[in-house]
């Protein structure tokens, strides 16, 4: 069922003439990303961002809660993108914001899509910035290690043929001649019967002849 | 199938290259760039101490004049948490001056920083944690702020909020929601709100008190804060200090009424118990008060001479010893008092900024240096070298004189140069630092950030020399992290500042505002060098550097030259690598005041009167929000770009070329255009009619032959673009206008670039400056350094942008040896991309670049209104250095095992050799 949802919006206090909304949200990690608890660094270097896509216009809000909550005050009527600027958190999503008399609508939008025609889901009110994960901003110099070499498949094979070349001229020295006469008979003669079918001679075969 | 195999490994590299992105490694991360995070300079007024919830320790909240909020612990002097509450207009990418207020409060359950500034915006921040527990916007200027008692006896505070229309508000402190609001119905603005008990009172600027109950806003009284004579019954400009008594219920308020400034002690009715009042010598005045065991002590500093005032019970005593300014003066010695706390220790900061905490016996408990702050420019300068005596004199000598001579002076030099040779050999590391002379002993040296002699041979091993807005000079250590070799505050006469800094050889010159130049050597000595005569309304606006000359400008266009290279008697034209030897004027464009024209001037030597050339007018409505020109010290390794086919799209590299930005602010469009930048020809335009947002700044960066340039605008779709115009001399390969060696004039007729362009959609965060790194011989790729509002420094390969990447489908296995990959509208900054990798950065919005001496190397310095970064990127990877994993020891072991078992098995095999030739073994 895909009913709009009706978000209920607080209308506070008019104050000095001016009238406005309280926007409310939160933040919410990936599954795999241990957002919370949220340390003194997340939270002062991350700023949610609104910005009017009428005035171009920005204003900001601050993480009010270890929960990662935020508000918006004074947001007048229109539509909006709510990002997330932050260093130590990264989220593939911004959204788009509709205020309209007694609804707000949310769609998430991912990056590099069209904001007017490529919206992506709509997801309920109070917003929740989804999907947030600590980038890695440093890479692990690669160190020369010994195992990992030996480990990887291609040195796997390469061993594993040399100790081939070593061993099987060993183990064929230990084998008794007579088991080895044996063998290389029914190879020949397995050999004999491969030959007959390959090179067989229809020609000959349906002239009579034998070979 | 030799070429085959050629054509891989030429893709290799290629991909190589391309992908050669400088990752930050992780053991590289924190050692070889460093960063400043100063909080700037405290004001007394905007400091205030909390509590912390989970102990005792004493935490700072200060709101700086840097606009930096910050928290820092009191105990060990590190900081908490800060955070930038800038209001600047980014379109505008001035920094604009706001008011600031901050002021604590107790919520009954935990104290907390309350900061207000002038846009309304009132946030309570958590000391500890830095989260904001209540947020409001009152949409209206803040003027005043304080966190007062409930009432005389109770615990918990509330915030009083005067507004700039007459309003005080009072909210409650642990919600923010308003309680009363009041109309004081007063015709001036606001100043201070002082606790009276069971009253507030509220200072205006026209000298009044109003006196106004806590619990319900109703004004009781309105008087004339000060008799008719006194300072207090002027028309006040700002209240210095608001004080309360310690063990009384007295306030101790300091106000500045033009060059005025007097003290004064209000009872708890706010009547006047006495007064004094003081000439001042400047109009920016800061006041601290100090809580002795006896008495409070009230700081006036005015211009660096401190004016000290006891205020025992309502006497108020100017201290007469204290006439001695000498001794007064604020400097390294005579830090400023900021905040005295009850256990005797007192906070000051000195002259350069640095924050101490002082005990009552005068020691230093803990020292920071939050001076490094608004810096305006940078320059990059080398160590004087003398532990080689070859120099580009001695280079040009051999190169011309007769074999014979050259050879004995070259003997001469490696005699004199042996000296050098013994004590490298005595005391490897001693030479890495020859130039740190005692001064160092400022930042002391620790055993990880020690220079190592590779950094000085590498070219690593820098100065950076910076100028804030406080006329302080600074210059850092680029290989120990930043540590402050020296630094120094110029005499710079009141009202002016700093223009730019520029270097020749080895002398800095600081341009100042009113003309005057000082040239400071590489170890800090400064000397006045010489003055610019300019006419009374006229200031230094810009300062230019060409290849061998610095000249300054002023608002009126005069050019002066700062300084000029001696070898080259006639300083270098702008047109000088490409024009007419008979055009001997040098021309300079300028944006005009306005910002609707970029004007063109030429200035002949020995004609004092620069010539207006010409006047290019991008529209009516138009604003030029950027201009770009490329570094006059960018080298071009390669005339051409070689394609896949081994045919080659020749460069366009006009010498004379500027792009210029404007935006028309109606239509929002954005016009960009190329322009000879001696006659004003229009080279090449582009028009954006994408609604593009006049609130994102405009940035633009020219590189070698090359353009790239940003913009945040609602069409096609709505986000931030980067934008690229590649110039070639010809669409087609192998096709070329110019010729090798054949100079021509501007004036000429040239043909006009062949621009692909291509744009981007750029998703993170805004873009606030776009620059390029620059590299000794230009052989290395180029980056491009952007610095984003989120507080990162971040590259980008030119590559990435190049105009000619396949759109719709793969790339020809000739685009892939070229490095093009598919087309794609989205560009996304790799996390491995940000230089400064998980350090905080506020306020970084200008890069300046420098090579280092080995070719792959480019040193990196971010700097703006709040913080100070330095890193080194290699674009192409380090090809000329071995890396750090590289282990020398094993590779010598190895090669030593070697040898040992050849050496071992050399025997046996003879031996077996001889046996086989004598038969022996053989039956």
């Amino acid at each position: 069922m895909n009913r709009i949802i009706l978000s209920a919006i607080v209308l506070i206090f008019s104050l000095l003439s001016v009238h406005g909304y309280t926007l409310r949200g939160s933040i919410a990690g990936a599954p795999t990303a241990n957002l919370f608890p949220l340390t003194a660094s997340d939270i002062t270097s991350t700023k949610i961002i609104l910005r009017n896509r009428d005035t171009l216009s920005v204003s900001e809000a601050y993480l009010q809660s270890a929960k990662g909550d935020f508000t918006f005050n004074n947001v007048v009527e229109g539509s909006y993108i709510l990002s997330l600027q932050s260093l130590p958190l990264i989220t593939p999503y911004s959204y788009r914001v509709d205020i309209r008399p007694g609804e707000v609508e949310v769609h998430q939008v991912v990056a590099g899509h069209d904001i007017n025609t490529d919206l992506g889901p709509r997801v309920s009110y109070p917003i929740v910035i989804d999907q947030i994960s600590r980038p890695k901003y440093t890479v692990e110099r690669e160190a020369f290690s010994l195992i990992n070499m030996v480990k990887s498949p291609m040195m796997l094979m390469s061993l594993g043929s040399l100790v081939m070349v070593f061993l099987l001229p060993k183990m064929a020295a230990n084998i008794d001649p007579e088991t080895v006469q044996q063998l290389q008979d029914t190879q020949k003669s397995r050999n004999e019967v491969v030959d007959k079918v390959s090179n067989f001679d229809m020609a000959s075969y349906l002239a009579g002849k034998s070979q | 199938m030799k070429f085959g195999a050629t054509a891989f490994l030429t893709s290799v590299s290629v991909s190589l290259l391309a992908s050669g992105v400088s990752a930050v490694f992780s053991d590289e991360a924190y050692v070889v760039d460093w960063a400043k995070n100063p909080i700037g300079y405290l004001n007394s007024q905007n400091t205030v101490v909390a509590r912390g919830s989970s102990n005792s320790e004493a935490i700072i909240g200060t709101f700086t004049e840097s606009s930096v909020l910050a928290s820092i612990n009191g105990t060990d002097g590190t900081t908490l948490w800060r955070r930038w509450l800038d209001e600047s207009d980014s379109s505008s990418q001035t920094h604009a001056v706001s008011s600031k207020y901050l002021a604590k409060v107790n919520n009954g359950l935990n104290e907390l920083f309350v900061s207000a500034s002038s846009d309304g915006r009132v946030i309570a921040w958590d000391p500890i944690t830095g989260l904001a527990e209540w947020d409001i916007s009152l949409e209206e200027t803040v003027s005043a702020i304080n966190g007062v008692a409930a009432s005389a006896n109770a615990n918990t505070d509330q915030v009083f909020v005067a507004l700039k229309s007459g309003f005080l508000l009072k909210l409650d402190a642990l919600s923010g929601s308003r309680t009363w609001s009041s109309d004081l119905e007063i015709d001036s603005a606001p100043l201070a709100v002082i606790d009276l008990s069971d009253k507030v009172g509220v200072i205006t600027s026209s000298g009044y008190l109003i006196n106004v109950d806590k619990s319900d806003g109703s004004v009781h009284s309105r008087r004339k804060f000060g008799s008719a004579t006194s300072v207090f019954s002027r028309s006040l400009d700002e209240v210095l200090s608001v004080h309360p008594v310690q063990g009384s219920s007295d306030t101790i308020v300091v106000v500045r009424s033009g060059s005025n400034a007097a003290i004064r002690v209000v009872d708890s009715n706010g009547n006047t118990a006495s007064e004094e009042s003081v000439v001042l010598a400047s109009q920016s005045v800061k006041s601290t008060v100090e809580v002795t065991a006896t008495s409070e002590v009230v700081n006036l500093l005015d211009s660096n001479i401190i004016i000290k005032f006891t205020v025992k019970g309502h006497t108020i005593t100017r201290a007469e010893a204290d006439i001695n300014t000498s001794v007064n003066a604020v400097s390294e010695n005579h830090p400023f008092p900021i905040l005295s706390f009850p256990s005797g220790n007192t906070l000051a900061q000195t002259e350069l900024g640095n924050l101490q905490l002082i005990d009552p016996l005068l020691e230093v408990v803990w020292s920071r240096q939050d001076g490094l702050t608004e810096i305006t420019s940078a320059v990059f300068v080398d160590f004087l070298s003398d532990d080689s005596s070859l120099s580009e004199e001695e280079l040009l000598f051999e190169e011309h004189a007769d074999v014979l001579s050259a050879f004995s002076r070259r003997l001469a030099r490696h005699w004199v140069d042996l000296k050098y040779f013994i004590s490298h050999v005595k005391f490897p590391s001693a030479s890495a630092s020859n130039a740190e002379d005692d001064k160092t002993a400022e930042v002391p040296l620790t055993s990880h950030t020690k220079t190592e002699s590779h950094d000085n041979l590498f070219g690593f091993h820098k100065l950076l020399v910076v100028a804030n807005k406080y006329n302080h000079v600074f210059a850092l250590d680029t290989t120990n992290q930043g540590a402050i070799v020296w630094s120094v505050t110029l005499p710079v006469p009141q009202g002016s500042e700093i223009v730019d800094l520029a270097v020749n050889s080895d002398t800095i010159y600081a341009v100042i505002s009113t003309g005057e130049i000082f040239t400071v050597d590489v170890e800090g000595n400064v000397q006045p060098s010489s003055s610019i005569l300019l006419p009374s309304d006229s200031v230094i606006t810009e300062v230019v550097h060409t290849q061998n000359a610095i000249y300054a400008i002023s608002n009126e266009s005069v050019y002066t030259v700062v300084s000029s290279d001696s070898a080259n008697d006639s300083p270098a034209t702008e047109s000088n690598d490409s024009t007419d030897e008979a055009v001997k004027s040098t021309y300079h464009t300028k944006v005009s005041d306005d910002g609707t024209t970029l004007d063109g001037y030429a200035v002949n030597f020995g004609i004092a009167e620069p010539q207006k050339t010409f006047q290019y007018t991008p529209g009516p409505n138009y604003r030029i929000v950027a201009t770009a020109k490329r570094s006059p010290e960018d080298l071009t390794a390669s005339i051409g770009k070689v394609l896949g086919d081994r045919s080659v799209l020749y460069k366009y590299l006009h010498r004379n070329a500027i792009a210029v930005a404007a935006l028309n602010e109606e239509t929002n469009t954005l016009v960009v255009t190329l322009l000879d930048s001696v006659t004003g020809r229009v080279l090449h335009t582009k028009v954006h009619k994408d609604e593009v947002s006049n609130k994102s700044p405009i940035n633009l960066v020219f590189g070698e032959h090359w353009i790239v340039y940003s913009f945040y605008s609602k069409l096609p779709i709505e986000g931030q673009k980067i934008a690229v115009w590649d110039l070639y001399e010809s669409e087609i390969p192998n096709q070329r206008h110019s010729q090798d060696d054949e100079k021509y004039s501007s004036f000429d007729s040239f043909a006009p670039p062949h621009v692909k362009s291509q744009s981007y959609i750029f998703n993170d965060d805004i873009i606030t400056s776009l620059s390029v790194s620059r590299t000794r011989y230009g052989v290395t790729s180029r980056d491009i350094i952007l610095t984003l509002s989120n507080g990162k420094v971040a590259t980008l390969p030119k590559i990435l942008l190049d105009a000619r990447r396949p759109i719709g489908r793969n790339p020809t296995k000739e685009e892939q040896e070229e490095g093009l990959a598919t087309y794609n509208s989205v560009i996304f900054l790799p996390p491995m991309n940000v230089l400064s990798h998980s350090r905080h950065l506020l306020g970084v919005n200008h890069i300046v670049s420098e090579p280092a001496t080995l070719e792959s190397t480019s040193l990196i310095a971010g700097f703006g209104p709040v913080d100070l970064f330095f890193t080194r990127i290699t674009p192409s990877r380090p090809f000329d250095m071995l890396t750090v994993s590289f282990e020398k020891p094993k590779l010598i072991y190895t090669i030593m095992t070697i040898l040992t078992v050849t050496i071992i098995v050399r025997r046996y095999a003879l031996k077996k050799r001889i046996d086989q030739q004598w038969g022996v073994g053989e039956l």
